[in-house]
């Protein structure tokens, strides 16, 4: 029986009961609502972020081992960062190549519907993009008002000069 | 377009994670509200190696509220650490003066819920007393799994009933020991052992506390025997025991009655043991004989760095231990530099373990070395080391198997056919490192593998960092394997043919490669 989800601009994507637990979220009102599910609202989601999110979950729908586990309680931070880039796969690579609007928006709905393999890869996109910037070509980008004190960045900037690269 | 785009705030603690500390310095600086998600990841873990000078002594105390695990080399001012604090290593602790026993004092009395804590103690004149101050706070941290005391003096009897039995949790723990020499009224280790003063009270007639400790390192100025004895008796769980011995005060492993019970009673109180690290320095062959065949029946992982046991001894040990050819997983020994053991003679029996010993995985000697004529032609050829382990009937042919086990996502060696070098039977071996040697001088093209480009290669820290991950975490990887081998070449004959060269590679390029 296919899945109904309702995009906020009304528009209708009818999905495999398959593809749709791979978020938590669904699957879990799946499992509350049984047969008889109505179609399912997401006043939060485009229809253009519900297209990806779901082109995301179709292809994933197969994976078996879930690996949502946290990596980094077992190899350690730095190890994780190495390990989860070299695990992401091609097509999830080429998946994720969006603009920036759109990767925001698909990281939030990733979190919202709590989708762990989308969040992970959309937040390695998002480290990407903040990899190497200054905090101001970081502002720039990603549309962010400075609000600090007078001063408060630099202090913060001088406490910090021991992590950055020589 | 407002920093409320990235909401909720679990979403820019998810993008730290992947982020360096010079990125995450850089993005605690942009908002108000990355502040706590980007600056909290970045102090959480501290490590030596980042802090470069003074700025991170001085910025301590408004951040340390966010320190996880602290892994320091100096005292600074550490007096603020954050509830969240479950690691604290404190490395190269100075002498223990007034101010800075209180301070460690203060320090681990507000953090009783350490998980993993490495004390240093580096005192040139113990004050044992200051040192049980600290003690004593430390055997009250219920929740330790991993605990590493360097330096301390202590008995036996501390050991077992301040330590283990009083750490339900602990997992790990790593001591080295000292005599107690300084303090006449503690009785040292040496007396314990020779039994010059009357035990009071005998361990055996009180309850035994077992330990779930799964693994333990000592290293022993004294009587390492009687203190392992003591230990092993509570610790049913016992994974992996490491050995080794403090270079200046020699303390050789040597057969003896009391090595020999060791051994006998290990595999029944310890009957989960199966791993041996060994870095010993002087250990007899009877001895490593005995501690190996009868304390470790089940070996599955071996690292030594032996010295005076030659290598060969101890890989003839391994290998002429029939239980092993179905246990042992692991191999790894290295030298230090400066004993120069030939190690020519061990291809024999390295070939003999790639041949005979089916569940290997790592095979690690990195400075033994295989004869590409015997790898080629078999057992038969060459040095004429007696082995018949019933192998002979597969010998001619190359041995083709499907890689199994492919439970990473992201694995594209799913069902190939790999094809092994002849007779080896480790279809599993994910690691090898060995120098492959060829019969001349030339059998290496010229300027095919120079050692300067291989070493480039073989030099890269990631590489080093993804073998390991293969090797700990085998339920990401899968099927993948790295290969290293180090390929001698010595440039000076040209006109011979290089067959034996490109077949061997050929055979080694079909092992499964780490993509990295």
């Amino acid at each position: 029986m296919p899945i109904i989800l309702q995009a906020y601009d009304d528009k209708e994507f009818k999905v495999d009961k398959q593809t749709a637990e791979r978020s938590l979220v669904l699957k879990s009102m799946i499992e509350r609502a049984g047969d008889s599910i109505a179609p399912i609202p997401l006043p939060k989601l485009s229809s253009l972020v519900l297209e990806k999110v779901i082109m995301f979950c179709k292809h994933h729908k197969a994976d078996q081992v879930d690996k949502s586990k946290d990596y980094e309680d077992i190899l350690g931070p730095r190890k994780m960062r190495n390990g989860l880039i070299r695990d992401m796969d091609e097509w999830d690579k080429e998946f994720i190549k969006v603009d920036k609007d759109l990767l925001m928006d698909i990281v939030m709905a990733a979190n919202f519907l709590d989708i762990k393999n989308l969040l992970d890869i959309g937040c390695l996109a998002i480290a990407y993009m903040l990899t190497g910037k200054t905090p101001e070509e970081i502002r720039a980008t990603f549309g962010i008002p400075k609000d600090f004190a007078p001063g408060e960045e630099e202090r913060i900037e001088q406490e910090h000069a021991w992590a950055l690269r020589p | 377009m407002t920093s409320t785009r990235l909401q909720p705030t679990e979403i820019l603690l998810h993008i730290a994670r992947y982020l360096a500390p010079a990125d995450l310095a850089t993005a605690c600086r942009v908002c108000r509200s990355w502040f706590i998600p980007f600056a909290g990841e970045l102090w959480r873990s501290i490590h030596p190696d980042q802090w470069t000078h003074g700025a991170l002594a001085v910025a301590l105390p408004r951040y340390s509220v966010f320190i996880q695990q602290l892994r320091c080399s100096r005292f600074v001012v550490l007096d603020q650490l954050g509830p969240e604090c479950r690691q604290l290593n404190l490395f190269m602790a100075p002498d223990i003066t007034l101010e800075n026993v209180d301070l460690i004092k203060a320090i681990l009395e507000r953090n009783p819920g350490l998980e993993d804590l490495e004390l240093i103690f580096e005192m040139r004149k113990p004050d044992i007393a200051k040192m049980n101050e600290v003690l004593e706070i430390v055997s009250g941290m219920s929740r330790l799994k991993r605990l590493l005391l360097d330096g301390l003096m202590a008995t036996p009897e501390w050991i077992e009933q301040q330590l283990l039995g009083r750490m339900p949790q602990l997992q790990a723990l790593v001591l080295y020991l000292y005599a107690n020499t300084a303090d006449p009224s503690r009785r040292t280790l040496e007396q314990h052992e020779y039994g010059q003063q009357p035990q009071q009270t005998s361990p055996k007639e009180q309850p035994l506390v077992m330990s779930p400790l799964r693994s333990l390192s000592i290293e022993c100025s004294v009587d390492t025997l009687s203190i392992l004895r003591q230990i092993t008796r509570l610790t049913p769980e016992l994974e992996l025991l490491s050995l080794a011995e403090i270079c200046y005060n020699d303390q050789p492993l040597l057969m003896s009655p009391e090595l020999a019970q060791l051994a006998q009673d290990l595999p029944l109180q310890c009957p989960r043991l199966d791993q041996l690290h060994l870095v010993h320095n002087s250990m007899d062959k009877a001895g490593l004989t005995c501690l190996l065949r009868s304390g470790f029946p089940n070996l599955r992982v071996f690292y030594g760095i032996p010295v005076t046991p030659l290598l060969s001894i101890v890989l003839d040990t391994l290998v002429q231990t029939p239980a092993y050819q179905f246990t042992l997983e692991e191999v790894e020994i290295t030298k230090p530099l400066l004993m120069c053991e030939s190690a020519a003679s061990s291809s024999t029996v390295i070939l003999q373990m790639l041949r005979t010993f089916p569940r290997l995985r790592k095979v690690s000697l990195n400075r033994c070395v295989i004869d590409a004529e015997e790898m080629v032609y078999g057992a038969g050829h060459g040095h004429g080391h007696g082995h018949g382990h019933g192998n002979e009937d597969v010998q001619d042919d190359a041995v083709t198997v499907a890689v199994a086990g492919s439970e990473g996502s992201s694995n594209n060696n799913n069902n190939a056919d790999i094809q092994y070098p002849p007779n080896w039977v480790c279809h599993d071996l994910e690691v090898l490192e060995v120098t492959i040697k060829g019969p001349t001088a030339g059998w290496v093209p010229r300027g095919y593998i120079t050692r300067d480009n291989y070493k480039g290669i073989d030099d890269d820290s990631d590489y080093d960092d993804d073998i390991g991950n293969d090797s700990d975490e085998n339920d990401d990887d899968g099927g993948e394997a790295a290969t290293s081998c180090d390929e001698r070449d010595n440039n000076h004959n040209h006109n011979h043919s290089h067959d034996m060269f490109y077949w061997l590679k050929a055979q080694l390029d079909l092992l499964p490669k780490l993509d990295v």
